[in-house]
């Protein structure tokens, strides 16, 4: 193995390096101090000093390259002072691994003021030591906002315009769902949205949770014009719910429990947006406070999940839990659940070493997919850097870009904020009672997983089926309700896969075509008794003509589904047919079976409105 | 002189058709324009509105325990109508879209709102001293100010420019401007009376009560304001009682408790001392028992207060950014910081600058425990302290202030004005009730230009005792004629 070695010529630079011993150990060996004659020929550069200026945001890079913590970045932008000479600095250097220049501290002295800057010198980084990667295991957390479905906002009677938001209605004006206690305006007080409360105790309670029975309510302090206060109001040391279970299935078709920390109740911030809708510059920055006060349950889980698509089954197991709940909307790209993966991984080398990569926090995720693939990249982005660096990385917090399909650095968390938490004077605190708890537990019913085991185990669907049952609640209710009337569930799945695309064409949620199960279970009937075609489209028909009062066999007479059994019909029919396709059924009389359904469909043509059941008896009888 | 010596006397008059709401509301209106400019007492008045409402309570239109009577309300209370100033230039310009609760239910009970009075600003400070707009005068003597916060109330009440006055009371802000001015003043027991729609100091300290003549029109105007509001969580969800019902009704057992650590030796005026032994004299002669007691934590109450009432002011005016209302910097800015803090530098006051600084230092991440739990505790020792002293007495006497009203400049040391507060703020730091009466006045050295000023007497009872503490204090009343007294013409 070669030690990668750096050569120092500005002794400031060293110094600095010498005081933080720790920045040393992150990732290299010991850097050593040559003379500047003894490296400068390997140097094609001009000999110091050599001024390259940039700005705070690319030295604080660059630093960090070259202790270790983060890859090198690439120079593109130099700016420059005004009095000082520039000279371009190579980035890469082909005779050896990489090239720097070090670090300078410069006070720029211009006539608006004086501020700082960094200005690089050489700093030579020899080859890296190779570093293998032999196994690794990932450990991903969860931090999951989700937006209650509320009608009024957290702390007043606002409209709830955010959570409550459907999938495809137009969102309100911009600032329409305010008032003056969202504007924080002076003198106005906030009131505990009791449902709210209610909400997030049921998902505590789905998620096993210990439900807090006294919490209270704290301000944590920010100053940002999405919430006019400058202080949200959250819940720091009493959540609502504490510690608790959430399981997931895994390939293997065990469930894999994953811990919940806690699940706090908290109001959402506005929106701020630096340019106008449509993309275009604008000199100021507009504030869109519909969303401020929506009642946001913040859920925590401890770092049980192991690669991304767990992540991702997590994500929409409990997307399905909440919308099963009725507790939110769940709606990932409209802001409802917004998933922040805290990701690190503990890697084995060859000599059996495990190095622990720092966390990091990904944020701006709007889809299961983004989520899954941000994940998958952020892992592979960690062990990379420590392949190639030997860097462990730093707290920090990532973004999704989504057109390089990468991560990218936001901030590190070392500048965390002291947000001076402290109780609202302005609140009392919860107290959760015994009854309250029982009322709220009988409400939960049953929830998504427990009804896919039921639909899989107790009535034999399969896993695909069930979980286009599983789609909403509305479908799997109607389900359910069907198959109580009756219907076979298998029957039940194919006449809700028809409802559905209608539905889809119609542009409308299944539960909005507001029907019951005892209409289904009777086209069920009119399937099983012959009196209408099984096909789906027959079926969509009659769906799509449906409404609220409407009978089942009127509604199919008036559409002219009703299927003729008058086998003198059917037996012209299959003449007709007989007389103008002889290849086929030479196939069939030649013992292909299979040509009979093709033989049936064309009888079907001859005549509309045959029964299939009956052709099929005729036609095999004549062909005999 | 106004006609009719009391609120209560005016609302008789007016109800029995003896008096006309629209010429007593002129009266004050003329007295506000001609000795306002030497009280200033008021930042803003409604002389149309007034004389609407006025005439429709002449009309027969609007009727109430308060129809016609003319009110004053401080500044800090919001209002639909003029501005809600603070009496600071962060919210000159601000108009409220909403009635502070405390302001729909005088409305509801038929009072004529005449104008909106002087502040310390935010509701900081004991002087008025801190009030961006002007320095309130105290009518006994305009060279001296009426005490504060709630100055300009007090002002107003004591130069008879209206009959009477809301205030509100975070540390003393209520009973000290009471006591400087000569005038009756009652801070209720926290959640008492809806905090919605008072500008918020210190939330968990903050209440509203009135400032007036005597123990009648404080109980008069108790029952209107009281009682529980859905849009205050911290409002009492208890019925209110008539405050008036049992005021002139003999007591029996009285016992009136004096602590010990509220004899103090050092900054205790000899007259304010001569005039509560009085006071305990006229209850004893009234057959009370005096008895001694304890509150061993009131030492620590002002350092208990200048840490939590700063902490929660630092967070109830970050809302105060230049952003979305309020002053906002005229200067260039470069980004967001820098129009908070030019806007916020602009805009407040140094007193309200140094609270905020002492809050957010407070709260810092290392020092909460250090300050503001320890204040927390403290407030529990505090509270517990009182219960213990209210199992052996009915109420527990003190001056109200330890001087009587001072001249504008007399405590430019920040520390000598917080130690007004030093009676006061233990009955916020409890959430107890508390009321102050006038006791005497000073005596000034004969040949002196120094002209008599007002001496209050403080009483401190448990939650929610306030009619009881009005008897108490009316027996006082009784007997004595301070409260008679006015300051001029």
């Amino acid at each position: 193995m070669r030690w990668h070695f750096a050569v120092v010529l500005f002794a400031s630079f060293f110094l600095d390096l010498v005081a933080n011993p720790q920045q040393l150990a992150l990732g290299h060996g010991p850097l050593e101090t040559r003379s500047f004659e003894a490296v400068q020929q390997f140097l094609p550069v001009p000999r110091c000093p050599s001024t390259v200026l940039f700005d705070d945001d690319q030295s604080h890079r660059f630093f960090d390259a070259l202790v270790g913590r983060e890859p090198f970045p690439t120079i593109q932008t130099l700016t420059t002072p005004p009095n000082r000479s520039t000279v371009v600095a190579r980035a890469r250097v082909d005779d050896f691994e990489r090239f720097f220049l070090c670090l300078t501290k410069w006070t720029v002295h211009t006539r608006s003021g004086c501020y700082r800057r960094w200005a690089f010198d050489a700093i030579l980084l020899r080859t890296m030591p190779t570093r293998t990667c032999v196994s690794y295991k990932v450990l991903v957390g969860l931090e999951i906002h989700v937006q209650l479905a509320t009608r009024s906002k957290m702390f007043t009677s606002a409209a709830n315009a955010s959570g409550s938001l459907k999938p495809n209605a137009v969102p309100p004006e911009p600032n329409s769902a305010v008032d003056p206690v969202i504007l924080g305006l002076p003198g106005v007080l906030p009131v505990i949205n009791r449902r709210a409360v209610e909400f997030s105790i049921m998902v505590g309670l789905a998620m096993d949770c210990q439900i807090a029975r006294f919490t209270k309510w704290d301000r944590k302090s920010y100053y940002y014009p999405d919430l006019p206060k400058n202080y949200q109001i959250s819940q720091y040391d009493l959540p609502l719910c504490g510690p608790g279970t959430f399981n997931i299935p895994s390939d293997d078709g065990t469930m894999t429990p994953v811990r919940i920390r806690r699940a706090h109740l908290e109001e959402d911030a506005g929106k701020l947006l630096h340019e106008a809708p449509g993309g275009y510059h604008i000199d100021h920055s507009i504030v869109d406070l519909n969303r401020a006060g929506t009642p946001l349950l913040e859920i925590v889980t401890e770092p049980d999940l192991h690669s991304p698509k767990q992540v991702a089954t997590f994500a929409r197991e409990l997307q399905k839990l909440v919308q099963f709940l009725g507790v939110s909307e769940g709606q990932m790209q409209l802001g409802h659940m917004r998933f922040e993966p805290n990701i690190n991984v503990h890697i084995t080398d060859a000599e059996g070493n495990v190095h622990k990569t720092a966390i990091t926090e990904i944020k701006n995720l709007n889809s299961f997919d983004v989520l899954e693939k941000a994940t998958a990249y952020e892992i592979q982005r960690q062990i990379k850097t420590w392949q190639e660096t030997g860097s462990l990385g730093r707290k920090s917090t990532y973004g999704w870009d989504d057109a390089t399909q990468s991560t990218f650095h936001q901030r590190d968390k070392e500048e965390a904020h002291d947000y001076r938490y402290f109780p609202d004077p302005d609140l009392v605190p919860v107290t959760v009672d015994d009854a309250w708890l029982t009322s709220l537990k009988s409400t939960i019913g049953e929830l998504p997983q427990a009804r896919r085991d039921r639909y899989t185990q107790s009535l034999g669907l399969s896993d695909k089926d069930a979980q286009l049952i599983l789609a909403d609640k509305g479908t799997s209710d109607l389900f359910d309700s069907a198959v109580q009337s009756g219907v076979d569930a298998k029957r039940a799945t194919s006449l809700l896969e028809a409802l559905r695309e209608v539905a889809f064409e119609k542009q409308s949620a299944l539960v909005d075509l507001n029907l019951t199960g005892t209409f289904i279970a009777d086209v069920a009937k009119l399937i099983d008794a012959g009196k209408i075609a099984a096909s789906k489209e027959t079926t969509k028909k009659l769906f799509s003509a449906a409404s609220n009062n409407a009978l089942a066999e009127q509604l199919a007479e008036q559409l002219g589904l009703i299927q003729s059994t008058d086998t003198g019909a059917i037996d012209a029919a299959i003449d007709a047919m007989i007389a103008t396709n002889p290849k086929p059924l030479a196939d069939y009389r030649a013992g292909k079976a299979s040509a009979l359904g093709a033989l049936v469909g064309m009888v079907m043509k001859q005549g509309k409105g045959l029964n299939a059941k009956i052709v099929q008896e005729r036609l095999k009888e004549k062909l005999g | 002189m106004l006609p009719f010596e009391t609120l209560l006397g005016a609302r008789d008059a007016i109800a029995s058709k003896k008096a006309s709401s629209v010429e007593l509301t002129k009266i004050v209106l003329d007295r506000i324009a001609k000795l306002d400019p030497a009280y200033r007492a008021y930042v803003s008045t409604f002389p149309d509105r007034a004389l609407g409402v006025a005439g429709e309570v002449d009309a027969g239109k609007r009727v109430g325990p308060l129809a016609g009577v003319p009110i004053a309300i401080k500044d800090n209370l919001c209002t639909t109508f003029g501005a809600t100033t603070c009496s600071s230039k962060m919210l000159q310009n601000f108009y409220a879209p909403y009635n502070a609760t405390v302001v729909e239910k005088l409305e509801a009970a038929g009072a004529v709102i005449v104008g909106k009075t002087n502040l310390d600003e935010f509701a900081m400070g004991s002087s008025t001293e801190n009030s961006a707009l002007m320095v309130s005068r105290n009518p006994w003597d305009t060279r001296t100010i009426p005490g504060g916060s709630s100055g300009g109330s007090a002002s107003a009440v004591a130069g008879m420019l209206a009959y009477a006055s809301l205030g509100s009371d975070t540390g003393g802000s209520i009973r000290q401007p009471a006591s400087l001015c000569g005038l009756v003043g009652l801070k209720p027991t926290y959640g008492r009376v809806s905090r919605y729609g008072l500008v918020a100091f210190a939330s968990s300290l903050d209440q509203i009560g009135p400032i007036t003549f005597d123990c009648a029109d404080a109980a008069l105007l108790m029952n209107v304001i009281s009682g529980h509001d859905a849009r205050d969580s911290t409002s009492a969800a208890m019925d209110v009682p008539d405050h008036l019902a049992d005021l002139e009704k003999p007591m029996k057992g009285l016992r009136i408790g004096i602590a010990r650590e509220f004899d103090l030796d050092e900054g205790m005026d000899a007259e304010v001392k001569a005039s509560i032994d009085r006071a305990i004299e006229v209850y004893k002669s009234a057959g009370a028992t005096i008895v001694d007691v304890s509150l061993p934590h009131t030492k620590y109450g002002i350092a208990a207060y200048y840490v939590i009432a700063p902490c929660e002011a630092s967070s109830n005016l970050a809302r105060y950014d230049g952003v979305h209302y309020g002053h906002r910097t005229a200067e260039p800015v470069r980004d967001i910081i820098e129009l908070f803090s030019k806007s916020r530098y602009e805009g407040f006051g140094d007193e309200v600058k140094r609270r905020i600084m002492i809050g957010t230092y407070a709260l810092s991440s290392g020092y909460y425990d250090a300050y503001y739990n320890r204040a927390l505790k403290v407030r529990t020792l505090i509270s517990r302290d009182f219960e213990q002293a209210f199992e052996k007495c009915d109420a527990v006497l003190s001056p109200t202030s330890p001087t009587a009203a001072f001249r504008p400049g007399d405590k430019a040391d920040p520390l000598a004005m917080y130690l007004c507060d030093v009676f006061t703020v233990t009955c916020n730091i409890a959430g107890i009730a508390g009321v102050s009466i006038p006791c005497g006045f000073t005596t000034p050295e004969p040949g002196s230009d120094e002209k008599p000023l007002p001496i209050g007497l403080q009483l401190l009872g448990p939650n929610f005792s306030e009619p009881k503490l009005l008897q108490i204090a009316r027996i006082h009343e009784r007997v004595t004629d301070y409260h008679t007294r006015r300051s001029g013409a």
